[in-house]
């Protein structure tokens, strides 16, 4: 087993971040240590502090204070609202720390370019978290289309549809802390910027990596909240053309319906839909996020009258192929490259915001 | 299609279905339409355009219950392959996805969903595009519905071959009492 790497925790804010803390503390082979968490929130703390309670780990309440106090530290994982990802990612950079960042770097185009810049001249590795890379079907995706087997690709079709975090995670449905500023979804709107679509940039990122192919044109619409006390938005459909005028077709929302508990139970009926399509000239491929679906009824079960529609456990062969493991390799340098850089995520970002200007302007945004 | 033309579809019993719940998931939000088929089922373009999508826009605009405020199309130039969005004055939006394109290997998908404030209608199933298995891969060879069981390439096939490849990579788990079970079966039928 190799030696993991040690990484302070920076923010706690980001729905991700319990399930990194929960793979340290019952996975005697992940690749990360968690050294130090810092989260100015006490219940979110106090969480972090149940799930790793078998674990030696400090606790701050001020991030920046947690950087100054252990040099020792390879990595930083910033796991904060997206608003304060920028002031993180400067600051682990000025101390000179391998960073980790969870989902957006940040939505602001600016403070994007602004990353990108000074990370030209930047010897340690950042990776941004780009989820289902390391999920089979979209691996095999990418295989078939890279090897030709699907031939020319005709239309693309993706959707990754959830249940909404903002029940459980409030921060995640305010505006400010989601997007890094109030903006109506269109004039007049009363509900704003930061939901759904700024939840999952993976969508737009997956089609880039799958097929090799650049959004050219983006057209998005979002329908009225099905969450009507939601101050940002919980549907968004987009569509547009990649390279080559290539149709595709992706839906990032939040449609699936939640149970109101005030516990996350990602359980009823199905709470992922994350549906892949591929045309191509050759062939068609189709998968699903839920590879081997359990059913399951039971008076114990979390929710005990309803059919809960649960994954059947995957194997796991190499523990590189996770995003922790492939950023563990990285620091190590065994691996020459993130999984998915700053460029991939502020690229999704390009895109994501593009659908947002598309919904506002009501009109096709080319890129 | 004027009004004199037949409109098959809004016989469809799934469509019916879920005009007859409407009242019972509250609001009405957004509807997302799938009409896939193999291309040698595959109507002209026009009737795919002004026959098909015609048709399903006019069950869109009934379950929306209000009138179509914009229309949004990508389609493939040349084949009946598009997608879509629809807005609604009610604020609804639709989703469309048409694809008469697909290999001739492939049956028909059709599916509608509709996503309420305090609840769903559809006969989208929970798991999988069309099977449970969840992967599908079809060319003109034919179809093939099967588990991709990990990042290593050599693990996607059937359940039963990606157990054995497993068992080969890791090594077989053991079995105790087996010769209790074997010792039932044989006394079960007999030998």
């Amino acid at each position: 087993m190799k030696e993991p790497i040690g990484i302070l925790v920076a923010g706690s804010a980001n729905p991700h971040i319990p399930g990194y803390c929960r793979g340290f503390a019952n996975d005697p082979e992940y690749p990360w240590k968690i050294i130090a968490v810092a989260d100015h929130d006490p219940a979110r703390m106090a969480n972090i502090r149940e799930i790793l309670k078998n674990k030696k780990v400090e606790y701050y309440s001020d991030w920046r204070k947690m950087l100054d106090a252990h040099p020792e530290a390879d990595a930083v994982q910033i796991g904060s609202d997206n608003k304060d990802h920028f002031e993180m990612f400067r600051e682990a950079m000025d101390r000179g720390y391998h960073i980790y960042s969870t989902k957006v770097p940040t939505m602001d185009p600016e403070e994007g370019a602004q990353l990108l810049k000074w990370s030209r001249n930047y010897s340690k590795v950042i990776q941004v978290e780009l989820e289902l890379h390391f999920n089979p079907q979209f691996r095999y995706a990418r295989e078939l289309v890279r090897s030709g087997r699907l031939g020319r690709i005709r239309s693309v079709y993706l959707t990754n549809i959830s249940q909404s975090p903002c029940n459980y995670f409030p921060n995640w449905g305010d505006p400010e802390l989601s997007y890094g500023k109030v903006v109506p979804i269109r004039p007049g709107a009363d509900y704003f910027r930061g939901g759904a679509l700024t939840d999952h940039p993976h969508p737009f990122d997956l089609v880039r990596w799958i097929t090799g192919l650049e959004f050219r044109e983006v057209y998005a619409m979002s329908a009225r909240n099905q969450r009507k006390h939601l101050k940002v938005e919980d549907h968004v459909a987009v569509t547009g053309k990649l390279d080559g005028g290539v149709p595709f077709f992706i839906n990032p929302s939040y449609s699936n319906l939640e149970e109101q508990v005030p516990a996350r139970r990602l359980l009823w009926p199905k709470s992922l839909e994350c549906n892949l399509k591929i045309t191509g000239e050759k062939g068609y491929y189709a998968a699903d996020f839920f590879d081997k679906p359990l059913y399951a009824v039971g008076r114990h079960c979390p929710s005990p009258d309803r059919l809960i529609v649960d994954m059947a456990p995957r194997p796991g062969l190499n523990p590189g192929n996770t995003l922790a493991g492939s950023f563990a390799a990285c620091v190590r340098g065994e691996r020459s490259a993130p999984e998915s850089t700053l460029a991939d995520g502020l690229n999704a970002v390009r895109i994501m915001n593009a659908a947002y200007d598309s919904i506002y302007r009501d009109s096709v945004v080319s890129l | 299609m004027n009004s004199n033309q037949i409109f098959p579809l809004s016989s469809w019993c799934v469509f019916q279905g879920i005009r007859n719940h409407m009242g019972e998931c509250g609001e009405l939000r957004s509807l997302r339409f799938t009409w896939q088929r193999p291309a040698k089922a595959a109507s002209s373009e026009e009737n795919f355009l002004y026959g098909t999508f015609v048709q399903l826009l006019g069950l869109a605009r009934e379950l929306a219950d209000a009138g179509l405020k914009k229309l949004h199309v990508e389609k493939e130039s040349g084949r009946n392959n598009l997608f879509a969005l629809a807005a609604f004055d009610s604020g609804v939006v639709a989703e469309f996805e048409l694809n008469e394109t697909l290999p001739d290997s492939m049956p028909d998908t059709f599916f509608i969903k509709a996503n309420f404030t305090h609840g769903h209608l559809t006969n989208q199933p929970l798991v999988g595009h069309f099977n449970e298995e969840g992967s599908v891969f079809a060319d003109e060879s034919g179809l093939r519905q099967f588990t991709v069981d990990s990042c290593d390439p050599e693990i996607a096939g059937s359940m039963l071959e990606n157990v054995m490849t497993l068992c080969r990579l890791k090594g077989t788990p053991e079995m105790s009492g087996w010769e209790q079970l074997a010792e039932a079966v044989g006394k079960a039928v007999g030998q």
